[in-house]
């Protein structure tokens, strides 16, 4: 089915050429499966370039919810982070407690928790052509995402789009004022969940100098789920 | 004993066929406090002064199938003054079927509800003194659970669980250990939902009297969470505390028996959450008064000190006021009726955590102040603290035991 609807786009686009929902779409679709899949992810933070901080986690991904398990360090261990739609819910091992964020706040370094929990720009953002530019001499579509509803990870993103494979180059995050937050740059194509996939993002703060980091998609797998991975009372037990 | 080595040998060797989980936590805490009672500085209540502190391993784990999972959580702690009191302590040590989102729970486990900080109200099962010195969070995880038995429905219109919790009373040392103090005939039912940026939940606990309690929390915008808890217990006989001035002598403080009928406890707070900084502010109202079994701790210790201070006093009054401490220590908070806390906290310095508290009773402006500090390197915790309280001699935690303490502590996470 899934091959269908990529040959119809494909079909359609060649005659029509593509409007920015259905770019948006094959770009999410090179970030991760679509529908339930599961990840293993590495994020690391850097000075200097040298690695200060390096969390290692698991996200359970269905939709709109994801569940992102921490594994490692040792301080990490077991503590849990629920998505669904824009609320953010960390669960700490044998704690009562569990803590209410937001997605654009803080996990480690210059990655936000919405940055990890979500793989797809569509879910949150409506998508618009704001034209064409050359980046590192390939040219890319550029486009305008605007949030959906308040209190997603970013406001607006303008996401820059090679033309020629529909891969996502670089995005610039922008707050609700318009002030420039971070930049990220995807790279590294690499077979995850069935299909050649960005397996690398780097992410810039814009006001912070000598300071970046990097988020690593190292597998993911296609794989379903009861809805109960994304209750908190579950996860609290899990 | 022998038996629970074959639980964990077989949790163990589970891991090689199933998902195996595994924490380690060694924690060697070193606690200085000054007691000296501010009421006579040369310690006739026989407060002592001094270093006091414990070793502590924490091992964990998880042993996860598909429809079955156990769990098993064991305490060693090793106390500072005398090696030879050292205590195993099964903390949890239970079963759980499950079956589509049914569960069924057997054996030892603790179950957490609520969101106070300071204390939680609806969490009758552990709403107990918190340590403020190493926090709420740090002193839950080192808590008994309950022999109990029950099961729950995890459903999209909320989460239902209920356990049966047997009294049980044993006179054998080695194996009353096992038992959590005061672990009585409990039927306890859950609800709990979660919406949006909204949830909240139900308790509701018989335990010789009806207890009721709800909590939740509605993140307001991206930086701020509002949070309430609050415990409504049934009519029970309660003691309080009453203070009458009298001329020449000044405040004595009376402890009259008073049947109260649904007294509340409850608690609101905010949290504001910043990517560099956090801070909660809590608000607690307390009309719950002390308990039987409380009180009965009371009349012990007082009748130990009145000997004591009557040997060497023997023509001077013995204010219930000074002897007030030994109660708040088993049951806070005991006197006031208004509580405030603030809790300013680091968030994101690296390998750092640092975090200010102060609780402050608003019936009589006495408080606690404490400051913190922990370092992370790898897998290693080095932290401490000072606090020191403040107020009137007479007031509620200046009469708390501790005037000023230190603590340290090395953990180490595996």
């Amino acid at each position: 089915m899934k091959k269908l609807i990529f040959i119809f786009i494909f079909i359609s686009t060649s005659l029509f050429g593509l409007n920015a929902e259905e770019i948006l779409k094959i770009v999410d679709s090179k970030r991760g499966p679509e529908g339930s899949f599961l990840m293993n992810i590495r994020v690391s933070s850097y000075k200097n370039n040298e690695v200060q901080e390096c969390l290692e986690m698991k996200g359970y991904i269905k939709g709109n919810k994801s569940m992102i398990y921490f594994t490692s360090p040792a301080k990490w261990k077991g503590k849990k982070m629920l998505m669904i739609e824009n609320d953010v819910v960390m669960i700490f091992p044998n704690t009562s407690k569990p803590v209410r964020l937001s997605p654009s706040q803080r996990l480690m370094g210059d990655v936000a928790n919405g940055d990890v929990a979500r793989t797809a720009f569509s879910l949150d953002y409506d998508a618009e052509i704001e034209g064409e530019e050359k980046f590192k001499g390939i040219t890319c579509y550029v486009l305008k995402l605007k949030a959906k509803k308040v209190g997603t990870t970013y406001n607006s993103i303008k996401l820059y789009v090679d033309k020629e494979n529909i891969l996502p180059v670089k995005a610039h995050f922008f707050s609700l004022s318009g002030k420039e937050l971070k930049v990220a740059y995807y790279s590294e194509l690499k077979m995850l969940g069935g299909s050649e996939r960005i397996s690398k993002i780097t992410i810039y703060d814009s006001i912070k100098e000598n300071s970046h980091s990097v988020i690593e998609f190292l597998s993911m797998e296609e794989k379903s789920f009861p809805d109960k991975y994304f209750n908190v009372d579950f996860l609290m037990e899990m | 004993m022998r038996f629970l080595y074959l639980i964990l040998l077989f949790l163990i060797s589970g891991g090689i066929f199933a998902d195996f989980e595994y924490r380690v936590l060694v924690r060697n805490e070193e606690d200085f406090a000054i007691k000296t009672n501010v009421i006579n500085q040369d310690n006739f209540l026989g407060f002592k002064s001094g270093l006091s502190g414990n070793a502590k391993m924490l091992f964990e784990a998880k042993f996860k199938l598909e429809k079955l999972k156990l769990k098993f959580s064991d305490l060693v702690l090793v106390p500072l003054e005398d090696s030879s009191l050292t205590t195993n302590s099964i903390l949890e040590a239970n079963i759980s079927f499950n079956l589509y989102d049914f569960y069924l729970d057997v054996g030892k486990k603790r179950i957490l509800k609520g969101k106070g900080f300071m204390v939680s109200p609806s969490d009758f099962l552990y709403n107990y003194l918190p340590d403020y010195n190493k926090g709420r969070e740090n002193s839950l995880q080192f808590k008994n659970g309950f022999f109990l038995a029950g099961g729950g429905y995890y459903s999209d219109f909320g989460n239902f669980s209920f356990y049966y919790i047997p009294e049980i009373s044993i006179d054998n040392d080695d194996v009353k250990r096992l038992i959590t103090e005061g672990q009585k005939e409990i039927y306890a039912g859950f609800y709990s939902i979660g919406f949006d940026t909204f949830d909240f939940g139900i308790t509701c606990i018989y335990k010789e009297v009806f207890n009721f309690g709800v909590y939740g929390s509605l993140r307001i915008s991206d930086n701020f969470v509002f949070y309430l808890d609050v415990g409504l217990t049934g009519k029970e006989s309660n003691y309080i505390l009453e203070k009458e001035n009298y001329p020449y002598v000044g405040d004595i403080y009376n402890l009259k028996e008073k049947e109260l009928k649904n007294t509340l406890q409850a608690l609101v707070g905010l949290n504001v959450i910043t990517d560099n900084f956090g801070l909660m502010i809590e608000y607690f109202y307390n009309d719950r008064g002390l308990t039987i079994e409380e009180i009965n701790i009371f009349k012990d210790e007082a009748k130990k000190i009145a000997n004591d201070y009557n040997k060497n006093n023997p023509v001077s009054l013995l204010n219930l006021g000074n002897l007030a401490n030994f109660v708040a220590k088993n049951s806070f908070p005991s006197f006031s009726r208004h509580y405030g806390m603030m809790r300013l906290y680091s968030i994101g310095i690296k390998n750092w955590e640092a975090s200010s508290l102060c609780i402050l009773s608003l019936s009589d402006l006495s408080g606690k102040l404490n400051n913190s500090v922990e370092y992370n390197l790898e897998n290693i915790n080095i932290g401490g603290s000072f606090f020191f309280s403040f107020g009137d001699d007479y007031s509620e935690f200046k009469l708390y035991g501790d005037v000023w303490g230190v603590s340290l502590y090395v953990e180490v996470c595996f």
